[in-house]
């Protein structure tokens, strides 16, 4: 062995085997790695040195790799080891044995023997493990927090819809306050008729007239919200104007029994329309009418607002870009400048427990970004509080 | 001493050819074919001392060249030249009278051993 | 084919050094898994980077689960091998190769790192062996696994790449009685080509 200098110098170890797997050089290395000298010329083998050594395999890499004249490998990844080192580390290791990366080479075509390079890989591969380590954490970690997302957003919608349910409840009754009333004086009239035997054939029919037309109107409130609600699942072109309209005369009982006035002002070139899910619009304008309500019965409550003075209006334009645009106004007194970035995020509400679960305006937002790819802000005018909603046009 | 080559490919002639042993490189009559058929007709004229035969072919392949070689000659050297050695074609191809059966490409020590073992009396 | 390549002479023997060279990997490997394997010759074909990942993606669509090995060759002829098999076809092989039934994922890694290193040093080191040059091979490495849908196998992006033409050696990995399938693709840049190209022209005026 002419270099043996020179491979007892490498910092990796060196064997020079035979195709019997006896060995015929060991290089420095492997003596301090392994603790064990080998003798060239007793012709130890290596399966005996290391009975671990898996005989087959090694033997025809080793018949590959001169039979090809090109190297055969062993794969510390997979493989892990040719034979066992022990890891002696004082610190923690996740390996007992050396990891090893083997090159298996010719080295003298003509006696049969190969050069066996071996690379200790394991730092690479403790490395390694601990990036996938940490990979499945962080994957944990995302998995974790989609699943929360999902959770969230299941009972954000949960509560939209009862949101728009009750919504719907109380715009009933208070529909209904007014029939119910009358047909309640109608029976007070009915028993004080009867004591006076003022009860003839023409008092009756007056009265059953009388009874038909307050059960037909609180019977008409029941079909209007039921189409109102109803899960128009298809696309339309609609008239924004109309559908404010048709809003006012749902909440109009509402709004004239905490006396607030409504007006809306159209300033439309020509007769607009939108395309989209209808009565989603109209469940925003609901929400944001809501809340002007809201706030001006505070204001007046709270003396800021005179009894009777609280206004919500609605003016429709065309916006610069060719959009509608939708302002929704009150002259509550406005949102406090410190909430103006929070009012749209989900709970975010001002109001006490049983008045306010602040998600309509989250809502109204993700219908308004969602369905109609347009946008809702909020300021403050110099009496109130301003919604703008912006729609684009779009085609069918 | 004249040898016979046949191989579709022009370059499996040529390295056959190039591996000849010394003296007979210079002295041995080479003629070469490019398919069995070609091979066939010329060996009726010409009654080479050895034939390199190859197996895939156009026209006529190694197969069927061997087995019109036993109704024309059943003393006839072949041997078969592949870069594909299976068992079962060995098999074949010896019943069909071929004597060796060789992996390409033909080292000239093989080349050499074949032509001792089998043409002698050229050299 | 780049066809305008290569000299009819030049065609011929490089047919007939691949068919050595095949020859050789089928039987080393057939010796291996004590099965009888087939290569048949390759295909050769140039094409453009960006069409590669769609010769990719169309060429392995019906492939789920597969192993992609890669292999780099350096020298005058450089590129890469990769060798592609499917899982289930990486279990038998792998079976055949180790003579047990009782296989662990790394075995079968272990397996396909193997046999995708003796077609490469068969295959590409034995060509470049007969033209009389030398060739040196890094180890293989196992790319990925892959899923239907996604890219089969990711393109070097590199800006101001310096060379335009893919050269691509294709051939298949089958066996007589094993139903055992592998894609093996031999890629390699123009100007190795044109290297090759000067090689075989060297190789034919020794003839
Ligand atoms: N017109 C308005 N004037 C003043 N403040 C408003 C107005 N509209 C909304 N806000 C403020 O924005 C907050 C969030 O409104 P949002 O509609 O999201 O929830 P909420 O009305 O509090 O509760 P919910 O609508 O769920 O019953 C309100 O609590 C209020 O502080
Ligand atoms: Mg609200």
């Amino acid at each position: 062995m002419q270099n043996r200098i020179f491979l007892n110098s490498l910092n990796h170890g060196v064997i020079i085997l035979d195709t019997d797997l006896r060995v015929r050089f060991w290089n420095a290395w492997l003596c301090a790695y392994t603790g064990v000298e080998v003798d060239p010329d007793a012709g130890s083998r290596l399966d005996v040195l290391f009975p671990e050594v898996d005989v087959r395999t090694l033997k025809r890499k080793i018949k590959n790799a001169l039979t090809l004249k090109t190297p055969s490998f062993i794969d510390a990844s997979v493989s892990h080891y040719l034979f066992k080192i022990p890891v002696d580390k004082i610190t923690y290791s996740s390996f007992e044995y050396m990891q090893q990366n083997v090159t298996i080479a010719p080295y003298d075509l003509e006696a049969g023997l190969v050069s066996l390079m071996i690379y200790d890989q394991t730092p690479l591969l403790e490395m390694k493990q601990r990036l996938m380590g940490f990979n499945r954490e962080l994957e944990q970690r995302v998995k974790a927090a989609v699943e929360e997302n999902r959770r969230k957003d299941m009972l954000l919608q949960q509560q939209s819809k009862q949101a728009a349910m009750g919504e719907m409840i109380s715009a009933i009754a208070h529909q209904w306050r007014q029939p119910l009333n009358s047909i309640y004086a109608i029976a007070q009239d009915f028993e004080d008729a009867f004591e006076h035997g003022e009860i003839d054939k023409e008092y009756v029919s007056e009265i059953s007239q009388e009874m038909s037309n307050q059960i037909d109107y609180m019977s008409q409130t029941i079909e209007d919200f039921r189409n109102f609600f109803k899960h128009n699942r298809s696309k339309v072109y609609f008239s924004p104007v109309e559908t404010v309209k048709q809003v006012f005369v749902l909440l109009s009982s509402q709004l004239k029994g905490s006396t607030i006035g409504y007006a809306l002002t159209n300033d439309l070139p020509k007769e607009g329309k939108l395309f989209g899910y209808e009565n989603d619009l109209k469940q925003v304008l609901i929400i944001l009418i809501n809340n002007a309500r809201d706030a001006i019965v505070a204001a007046t409550q709270k003396g800021v607002l005179s009894h009777g003075g609280g206004n919500v209006s609605i003016h429709i334009k065309d916006g610069e870009n060719g959009e509608t645009v939708i302002l929704v106004m009150d002259n509550a007194g406005g949102i406090d400048p410190k909430n103006l970035e929070k009012i749209f995020e989900p709970y975010f509400t001002t109001k006490p427990d049983d008045k306010g679960t602040g998600i309509g305006l989250f809502i109204a937002r993700r219908i308004i970004e969602g369905q109609f790819d347009g946008t809702i802000t909020a300021e403050n005018t110099a009496d109130g509080a301003m919604f703008i909603l912006r729609l684009p046009h779009r085609e069918a | 001493m004249k040898i016979m080559i046949i191989d579709d490919s022009k370059t499996a002639r040529l390295m056959l050819k190039k591996a000849l042993p010394e003296p007979l490189a210079d002295t041995a009559e080479v003629v070469m074919f490019e398919n069995g058929q070609e091979g066939l007709d010329a060996y009726r004229e010409s009654r080479p001392d050895i034939v390199f035969l190859d197996l895939t072919m156009p026209v006529m392949d190694g197969y069927a060249f061997l087995e019109n070689m036993q109704t024309i000659d059943k003393t006839a050297v072949v041997i078969v030249v592949s870069a594909d050695i299976q068992q079962s074609a060995k098999e074949r191809v010896h019943a069909l009278g071929a004597k060796a059966m060789v992996r390409k490409p033909v080292n000239p020590a093989t080349l050499k051993a074949l032509l001792d073992d089998f043409a002698p009396r050229g050299h | 084919m780049p066809a305008e390549l290569l000299s009819a002479d030049e065609k011929d023997a490089l047919q007939e050094l691949m068919n050595i060279s095949f020859g050789v990997a089928s039987s080393i490997i057939s010796d291996s898994l004590n099965s009888f394997s087939t290569m048949p010759l390759p295909k050769i074909d140039a094409m453009d980077l960006p069409q590669l990942e769609a010769y990719f993606d169309e060429k392995f669509r019906g492939i789920t689960q597969c192993y992609i090995v890669t292999q780099l060759f350096r020298n005058r002829f450089d590129g890469e091998s990769v060798f592609i098999i499917d899982d289930d076809s990486a279990m038998r092989l792998s079976s055949l190769l180790l003579e047990s039934d009782e296989l662990g994922k790394e075995d079968v890694q272990a397996s396909v790192l193997e046999i995708t290193n003796i077609i490469s040093s068969a295959c590409i080191g034995k060509l470049v062996e007969l033209l009389d040059a030398q060739i040196f091979f890094n180890p293989p490495v196992i790319e990925s696994t892959c899923h239907i849908g996604e890219s089969v196998l990711r393109l070097s992006k590199r800006e101001g790449m310096e060379f335009t033409k893919v050269i691509i050696i294709e051939t298949k990995l089958e066996f007589e009685t094993e139903q055992i399938t592998g894609y093996l693709l031999f890629l390699t840049k123009e100007s190795s080509f044109v290297w090759l190209k000067e090689a075989l022209g060297r190789f034919l005026d020794d003839l």
